[in-house]
């Protein structure tokens, strides 16, 4: 009785497993281009399995562990850079966004932002004027270590619009992962434009 | 409450009272340097857990490793911990807020933002003290088994409760039981406060030190009026209760010892000062910091007036608020007319002196910025910013 019990509890987890699938999130994005959120777009070199929330979208090849790539098509004023927060004269402290940050600044709130996120080791390099559409924007490389101790490679594409700041990071583990996609997910986020 | 109610409830807490007697209450075995629980215990059960954690802990990221700096601090926890030196490994983690702790397994862990913010080693004696006190006192095998009873009587205690049909006394029974929990927490501090200062104080350093330290941190504790906890609910006495708790206890001395160790403490930091003051504007908590770096430089030597100068501006800057973006100019045009001003600070003081329409001047520091730092990692925006200015030689 029990057994069966337990049988039919699995079935039940795994057709809601299933269902959260066939919901909102995990939807396959194909080469070529694709709406990134918002007006945002970018140009995918190869498949992904795409997570849509209301303000970002999540994209992955293998689970988030192993290689993500957040798309953020706007980070209003005052606002943590990776969304969430709002600053407010209460809570002054944080990697708030502000309009008009130089490229360098820009790229701190983002290494500020990941190291609040509980990684170690935060390095940037090759921070570089990009054009992203008829924007001027940034581009860099990262390293960082996760709390484990593993690490990770990633790089970030930051533009700022009308309504505030596009924002593109992907992360993968420095073995196997970040080597094997670098270049195309490089060329991806050079496609980054608003429609 | 109506009578039968009361009555009910009168009833639940007696019972209460009649399980909490009932409640393990293994002795302590006599904590001897050197000695390891006896196998099987619960003690030895804690000890196995808080070995699996120290294996991974000695391959986390945010170990620092340089020989230099650990053996510095590992002299200074021997010397307060005294014959319980050999049973305590220490690691510096790096992780730029205040912070030490103490495994009952002996892994005693200080961050980097300890020994930022602490001046010389009597007061990191001090800090290392309190946690060699925790040790010498079992705190956390006393805090694990006081955890252990009362979770075992809130469970007996909430079934007698529902099912006498007195939930809310359920809750309230939950809500004292943890708060005994960390009141029980809290004693434990004052008690690893006292160990730590006598400890300090009987290794010949200035019992006034911890007071020092205290005081500056109770002033940063109320930059962050938004983080203000609990009293019922806090695991650490509030910080001004352990201010008067240590000043009364130093001022009680009659001839007081009162070594510091200011210059051993500032060269063996000082190769960190740098990254540190980097990783303390990185938090951005922007009135914390310019406390701690404000204090830092009122204390400090000449040598490192630009540094700190350096990066008082830095958090001006990051925070941006009204004002903030011209204190930050003067603190770089302070910071670069130093001696040993780091070559990031012509960078700011050009973008500075740009924003003020002094163009030649503001060319001229940029120049001078990418001369220094020749792979600069933001060369090309900084060169962009030096040809709109009209400044390639």
């Amino acid at each position: 009785m029990i057994v069966r019990r337990l049988r039919m509890l699995a079935l039940v987890a795994l057709m809601l497993s299933l269902a959260a699938c066939a919901g909102g999130g995990g939807r396959l994005v194909k080469p070529g281009p694709n709406p990134a959120g918002g007006k945002l777009m970018i140009d995918s070199e190869m498949e992904w399995t795409r997570m849509s929330a209301s303000r970002y979208q999540l994209w992955t090849m293998d689970g988030e562990l192993l290689n993500r790539l957040y798309l953020i098509p706007r980070v209003r004023e005052r606002e943590f850079i990776f969304l969430g927060q709002r600053q407010t004269k209460r809570r002054p402290d944080g990697a708030f966004y502000h309009r008009g940050l130089r490229a360098d600044e820009l790229r701190d709130l983002i290494l500020d932002g990941l190291r609040a996120s509980g990684t170690a080791d935060v390095e940037a390099t090759n921070l570089r004027p990009a054009r992203f559409g008829n924007r001027d924007g940034l581009r860099f490389e990262f390293s960082l270590a996760n709390p484990e101790g593993l690490r990770y490679r990633g790089m970030a594409a930051a533009f700022e619009h009308e309504k505030g700041l596009a924002l593109a990071i992907f992360l993968a583990p420095s073995e196997h992962y970040y080597p094997r996609d670098a270049e195309k997910v490089s060329k991806m986020l050079d496609t980054l434009r608003l429609r | 409450m109506t009578r039968p109610v009361l009555l009910r409830v009168t009833a639940v807490a007696a019972l209460c009272i009649a399980l909490a007697g009932c409640a393990t209450s293994q002795p302590l075995r006599e904590h001897r340097p050197g000695d390891a629980p006896v196998a099987g215990t619960d003690e030895d059960e804690l000890w196995y857990a808080m070995q699996r954690a120290e294996a991974e802990l000695q391959r986390s990221p945010q170990r620092v490793r340089d020989p230099a700096l650990n053996a510095y601090v590992r002299e200074l926890t021997c010397k307060v911990a005294a014959e319980h030196c050999r049973d305590l490994r220490v690691y510096i983690m790096d992780v730029p807020e205040f912070n030490a702790s103490m495994a009952p397994n002996g892994m005693m862990l200080v961050w980097t933002g300890a020994l930022l913010r602490a001046r010389d080693e009597a007061e990191l004696g001090f800090v290392l003290g309190h946690e060699a006190g925790h040790f010498r006192a079992q705190h956390s095998l006393r805090q694990w088994r006081r955890l252990k009873d009362t979770s075992a009587v809130l469970s007996a205690f909430q079934l007698v409760a529902y099912g006498a049909g007195v939930p809310d006394a359920a809750l309230l029974g939950a809500l004292g039981a943890y708060a005994g929990i960390f009141k029980f927490s809290r004693d434990q501090e004052r008690e690893a406060d006292t160990l730590g200062f006598e400890a300090a104080v009987a290794r010949g350093y200035d019992p006034d030190a911890g007071a020092d330290l205290w005081a500056r941190l109770k002033r940063e504790e109320e930059t962050r009026k938004y983080e203000r906890r609990g009293v019922v609910f806090a695991t650490h006495p509030a910080t001004e209760e352990r201010l008067a708790d240590i000043r009364s206890a130093a001022a009680a001395l009659p001839s007081p010892p009162r070594d510091r160790n200011r210059d051993a403490y500032r060269a063996a930091m000082r190769p960190f000062l740098e990254g540190w003051l980097a990783e303390e504007v990185s938090r951005r908590r922007y009135a914390s910091s310019l406390l701690v770096i404000g204090d830092l430089l009122a204390d400090s030597p000449q040598e490192d007036h630009a540094l700190l100068t350096f990066y008082l501006g830095e958090t001006h800057r990051r925070r941006n608020a009204a004002g903030d973006r011209a204190k930050a100019a003067d603190l770089y045009a302070r910071a670069v007319a130093l001696p040993g001003a780091p070559v990031a600070a012509w960078r700011e003081h050009g973008f500075a002196l740009r924003d003020a329409g002094r163009k030649a001047e503001a060319a001229t520091a940029l120049r001078r910025y990418l001369d220094t730092a020749t792979q600069a990692e933001d060369r090309a925006f900084v060169q962009r910013e030096l040809d709109r200015l009209g400044g390639t030689p």
